[in-house]
């Protein structure tokens, strides 16, 4: 076997599938960070959640019929939009005079109530995702990209220019970044600070749900906290790497995490080094941020 | 206790209700030392019986509530947003293991070794603090900790990887009463140090930090010395309490030192009551014991009930879901506490532990806590 | 065995010499037993009875599960281990008051296996007493033995409610008529399952909790589990006896409270390789996925070995531990790299031991090759049910394990209540292993003689199979079931093709 192909194609395409996932959390993240100067832990859980209930609707658990696929991943989305406004009302709005970290710390709490709320409803046994894609996109001898794995990255670059385009081009994305820098000013001029903070929220709770359900789909199963467990801090870790500031900037985080993690796994060994992964994900982003604090593709403010 | 509400006669605190409420003759005493006998009665007499239940319960809270005044330094007292407080107390928990069962270090020792390499490694993070702040600093600290737990958790020699590191008591402290008192004692000294540091000039010098860096910069403080004194100090007390915890198990593993158990002091801090030295201590134990009470207790049925109406999808007997019900609590005491009650327990029971103090029973903050009274917490937010 | 002389120790010979596993004895039995004492038990004389052949070893293995083995009465007609084919298990059972008369009984004519006896290490019947040696664990005025059962009920294993459920469905519901399970005729057996949450640390936490409550604790799976419970300081110095199914060997071999009932995966390499012979499987590429923690070093070396002793294949060439290991972590997140790790090495067979649901994921990521190893504890059907439910359609494999497939354990728990899966069926066994040790006693019962008499001896086995300690070593286990797992849809399905002896 080449070795060549071991070393560094594995690790490539490994992190290039797996650092989309982190991605498209990580997409969620710089959105309200870019917002609301928040960091959102419970991003990835509402991800978890919304994975389940589809996986609910899919299989036809308690109170949801028997749905198809489609229609049970719709459930899945409209859960994670549910959730992302539901949160902006419940915990975020009444925290709008609050310090910043106060915030964070409540997400942290949301975090933990949706992991709770996930278990009292799926109980903890893995429970099978939604499977969305049944084929395998490329098989040689050395790899295997399945169908799933390859519409993570697709999706994710999609995303990342959709949402690119929205924030620079459209009206509502222009509001949010005006909100975001100057509430009081741009009450003034007429824009709800209330209606575009629902909005963001509403997005990424979106955004977390399409994270989720596309996850759980290439690990083949959800559990409470499963998402949390398998992608928050590297999804975190992107989206700082690549630029908390800028939108493709957690698409290029995203698969720069993928690929260092999964090249250190690949060619240090663990006897060596244990967590070799997340040692060198450690050390990339402390020097990221304190060489270069805006990350790779952010703009120093 | 008296150590804990030492604070009441703090002068560094402005408490003048508290001076007018001290001339009372015997009869207005009697309840008070009557209520404080009966809780002495209960939680130094009573828990401790309970061997192996409820006293090893109790020891697990004094090490929590060491854990809750170590990080209350860092974001009550310093402003700094700690999610790596799981990374020094795991460190100082294996730390105190390995020089005990490997290198055969006494006893006593192991508990300086923990207590300093927990200062080194919350120096190091400190040092990072200087440059990285607020909510990028509790991004690092929480890739921090995560690091510590997959990779020097699972280095073979330190740790055993998955096996654990062994940690035997001594022939004296294998009863759990024994054991908890000793906790006990450890808790009595942190609860002093955090007393001495508010009192003295570093404390005044931390609150000023907490408030702003660059006015308290401007006012002459060397924020470099006093934010490095905090996290050391704060990672010194963390560590011993890691200690603590590996002879309370007698094993240490990494598996049990991760996120969710940084989420989990975050948490009990910020449920106590931040700043509230008392409210910290109260918010531990009830973390610590949540999930003693809830399936050791009359709590359960209570519990069974609840979770039998949630879980429609769960194949699992509602026995499984115990776990669930102790996220599910802390996390709404945690959301309640932020958007309603931002003092914490420690400002909610207040007027009760003024009482006890020799204040004048004190309805009104009671039932209006929010309505901040003089010499109410202080920091009773966190920071950025 | 000490022949005991009690000086005319009182033991009445109750009337009705309760039988214990009165399973498969009819009533009848029973009261013709109670009409005439003397048939079962010891004569008067306090010259209680001696076993005669007394060893208490299992030198009396049948077919029966239940047979207890040990020793026979001196003067009970029956005795003697002749288990039948019935389903009694132990058919011990003597009781006897303690006040005035004499004799005691064995029993176990028709069904049970075996008589036992009045006689013993110390004096007086078979029977907890009072103030005799550690009897915590054990409550007087109900005559209820509690026993604990830890297990991953949460957590990131494959959290399963039968670990809860197993063990009341031995001592509760596999009795006369489906009732409850009695020890020497009137000892009730209670199992309290314990969450270990899949880490040593929190099985350390439950284990020494439970070893004030319970007489006797069963570790049902997780090798650091196990372990963590087995090396207790608490338990060690309570005495409490800790068996659990067979999993690593590092620290455990000298342990004076520990045993394993179950091959150790040490011992399973062998027939591991013994199965890839007979399946056809042997001269392939192999590769070793396990996790890095010294506790499967044994296992890791021993398989190693094996493989390179067999003339087995790795990624170029003869295997090759260097290259044709991978060591993983703990608790991997995920089995991408480890997936195209296996694909791009060309691995036809997979020797896999780690973590269940990490197992699903690279069974996912990898479906082509035969996976192969030794027997986790118990769970392998939830973990089949992973690895299928990810949708690994052609995935074969074939697991050594300590309790057969579900259709097997059931027709040879005999008189038990149907089994949800496997894990049922295995704690059953465990408990049965259990009370097979619990009738290994002569004397009052209490951890000390319980451990004494085991380590002494073994268990017959019936579910699972049968344990030979002997006084030689810890690892007791003596052979294991080949089970073939395939997958029909999204289910698992698990065939018990082989049974192996060491």
């Amino acid at each position: 076997m080449d070795p060549m192909a071991l070393e560094v194609v594995v690790p490539v395409v490994s992190g290039l599938i797996q650092g989309s996932v982190y991605g498209l959390l990580g997409l969620g993240l710089v959105l309200l960070y870019k917002s609301g100067k928040i960091f959102n832990f419970s991003q990835a859980e509402i991800g978890t959640f919304s994975a389940m209930t589809a996986a609910f609707a899919d299989q036809g658990v308690g109170p949801f019929p028997d749905l198809p696929v489609p229609l049970a991943l719709l459930v899945g989305l409209l859960t994670g939009l549910g959730l992302g406004l539901l949160i902006e009302r419940v915990v975020v709005r009444p925290l709008f005079s609050a310090a910043k970290v106060t915030v964070v710390v409540a997400t942290a709490g949301v975090l933990l109530l949706l992991v709770a709320l996930g278990g009292f409803l799926s109980g903890p046994e893995p429970r099978s995702a939604v499977r969305i894609l049944e084929g395998d996109f490329l098989t040689t001898s050395s790899l295997r990209v399945t169908d799933t794995g390859a519409l993570v990255v697709v999706v994710l670059a999609v995303l990342a220019v959709a949402s690119a385009l929205f924030f620079s081009r459209t009206r509502t994305g222009t509001a949010i970044i005006a909100v975001s820098q100057e509430p009081t000013a741009t009450r003034l001029v007429g824009i709800s600070v209330e209606r575009t903070s629902a909005l963001t929220w509403g997005i990424a709770g979106l955004l977390g749900a399409i994270a989720g359900i596309l996850l759980s789909g290439t690990v083949g199963v959800v559990f409470p906290g499963s998402l949390t467990f398998i992608a928050l801090v590297p999804a975190f870790t992107a989206a700082v790497l690549g630029g908390v500031t800028a939108l493709p900037g957690a698409f290029v985080g995203g698969v720069v995490v993928g690929m260092i993690e999964s090249f250190a796994q690949t060619n240090i060994p663990k006897d060596v080094l244990p967590g070799s992964g997340k040692v060198v994900l450690f050390v990339a982003l402390l020097v990221v941020l304190l060489v270069r604090p805006a990350g790779l593709l952010g703009k120093e403010t | 206790m008296t150590a804990v509400d030492a604070r009441a006669t703090t002068p560094a605190e402005p408490a003048p209700a508290h001076k007018q409420g001290r001339d009372f003759g015997p009869i207005r005493w009697l309840p008070r030392i009557l209520v404080l006998a009966v809780v002495a009665y209960i939680f130094l007499w009573r828990i401790p019986q309970d061997e192996g239940g409820a006293a090893a319960i109790a020891a697990d809270a004094c090490i929590y509530a060491i854990v809750g005044i170590s990080l209350n330094i860092l974001i009550g007292h310093t402003g700094q947003l700690s999610l790596g407080h799981n990374g020094f107390f795991g460190i100082g928990a294996f730390a105190a293991a390995y020089s005990l069962t490997v290198r055969e270090v006494p006893f006593a020792l192991t508990f300086v070794i923990a207590g300093v390499v927990g200062a080194l490694f919350a120096l190091v993070m400190g040092l990072v603090a200087l440059r990285i702040t607020g909510l990028y600093l509790a991004l690092i600290t929480l890739v921090f900790a995560l690091t510590l737990e997959e990779s020097l958790f699972e280095v073979e020699w330190l740790t055993n990887a998955g096996a654990g590191q062994p940690a035997d008591r001594p022939e004296w402290l294998i009863a759990d009463s024994n054991f908890f008192y000793f906790c006990l004692a450890f808790l009595v000294v942190a609860v002093y140090i955090d007393y001495r540091l508010l009192k003295t000039k570093t404390g005044r010098a931390l609150l000023a930090l907490k408030e702003n860096e660059r006015v308290a910069e401007a006012f002459g403080i060397n924020v470099t010395a006093f934010k490095l004194i905090a996290f050391v100090i704060s990672g010194t007390l963390a560590g011993v309490a890691g200690a603590l915890l590996a002879y309370r198990i007698g094993l240490v593993t990494a598996s049990g030192l991760g996120f969710n158990l940084a989420l989990t002091f975050v948490l009990m801090t910020v449920v106590g009551g931040l700043g509230s030295r008392i409210g910290v201590i109260l918010g531990a134990s009830l973390f610590a014991s949540l999930s003693f009470i809830l399936e050791e207790t009359w709590m359960h049925e209570v519990q069974q009930f609840l979770v039998g109406l949630l879980s429609f999808g769960s194949t699992s007997a509602e026995a499984n879901l115990t776990q669930y019900a102790v996220g599910f609590l802390g996390a709404l005491g945690l959301l309640l506490t932020i958007v309603q009650f931002p003092g914490g327990l420690g400002q909610q029971l207040r007027a009760f532990f003024d009482w006890t103090w020799g204040k004048p029973f004190d309805v009104h903050a009671l039932l209006h806590p929010q309505d901040d009274g003089p010499g109410a917490v202080e920091g009773s937010s966190v920071r950025a | 065995m000490n022949p005991s002389r009690s000086r005319g120790l009182a033991v009445a010979v109750l009337a009705s010499a309760v039988l214990t596993s009165a399973c498969g004895l009819k009533p009848e039995v029973k009261d013709a037993l109670a009409q005439n004492p003397g048939l079962a038990g010891g004569a008067g004389g306090g010259q209680v009875a001696v076993d005669t052949d007394g060893d208490g070893t299992v030198d009396s293995f049948t077919t029966d599960p239940g047979a207890a083995g040990g020793g026979t009465t001196d003067a009970g007609t029956a005795g003697g281990g002749t288990g039948t084919t019935g389903s009694g298990t132990s058919g011990s059972g003597s009781t006897g008051s303690g006040t005035s008369g004499s004799g005691t009984t064995g029993s176990g004519t028709t069904g049970g296996g075996t008589g036992t006896t009045g006689g013993g290490t110390a004096s007086g019947p078979t029977m907890p007493v009072k103030g005799q040696g550690n009897t915590t664990g054990i409550d007087f005025a109900s005559k209820t033995i509690t026993v604990v059962v830890h297990g991953p009920l949460t957590g990131a294993g494959v959290p399963q409610e039968s670990f809860r459920t197993g063990g009341p469905k031995y001592w509760e519901q596999s009795g006369p008529n489906n009732g409850p399970r009695l020890l020497w005729g009137e000892w009730k057996v209670k199992v309290v399952a314990v969450d270990d949450k899949y880490n040593a640390q929190d099985a350390l936490r439950a284990c020494n909790s439970a070893a004030k409550s319970a007489f006797a604790i069963f570790g049902g799976a997780g090798t650091d589990q196990i372990q963590a419970c087995a090396q207790s300081q608490v338990l060690r110095r309570a005495n409490v006896p800790y068996v659990s199914s067979g999993v690593t060997e590092s620290g455990l071999g000298n342990l004076p409270n520990y045993f394993a009932g179950s091959l150790t995966y040490k011992q399973q390499s062998p027939l591991v390789i013994r199965a890839a012979k007979e399946k056809g499987y042997l001269n392939k590429k192999w590769a070793v996925v396990i996790t890095g923690t010294p506790n499967f070093a044994d296992a890791r070396d021993s398989i190693a070995a094996e493989l390179v002793k067999n003339g087995a294949l790795g990624r170029s060439g003869k295997f090759n531990p260097d290259n044709d290991i991978i060591l993983t972590e703990k608790a991997p997140r995920d089995c991408l790299t480890v997936g195209n790790q296996l694909r791009s090495g060309g691995y036809e067979t997979v020797y896999f031991l780690g973590q269940p649901l990490f197992f699903g994921q690279c069974v996912n990521q990898y479906p082509t090759a035969t996976y192969t190893g030794p027997g986790p504890s118990f769970g392998i059907q939830s973990v089949a049910d992973l690895a299928c439910r990810g949708g690994a359609g052609g995935f074969k494999g074939f697991y050594l394990h300590p309790s057969p497939d579900k259709a097997t354990a059931q027709a040879a728990a005999k008189g038990a209540p149907t089994f949800t899966d496997d894990i049922e069926a295995g704690i059953w066994g465990g408990m049965q292993q259990l009370e097979q040790a619990f009738n290994l006693i002569k004397g009052p019962v209490n951890r000390e003689s319980f451990i004494s008499s085991l380590a002494a001896a073994g268990t017959p086995g019936g579910v699972l199979q049968p344990s030979v300690f002997g006084g030689k070593t810890r690892f007791g286990g003596t052979g294991a079931f080949l089970n073939q797992i395939t997958c029909s849809g999204t289910n698992g399905v698990i065939k018990t093709v082989a049974t192996y002896k060491k």
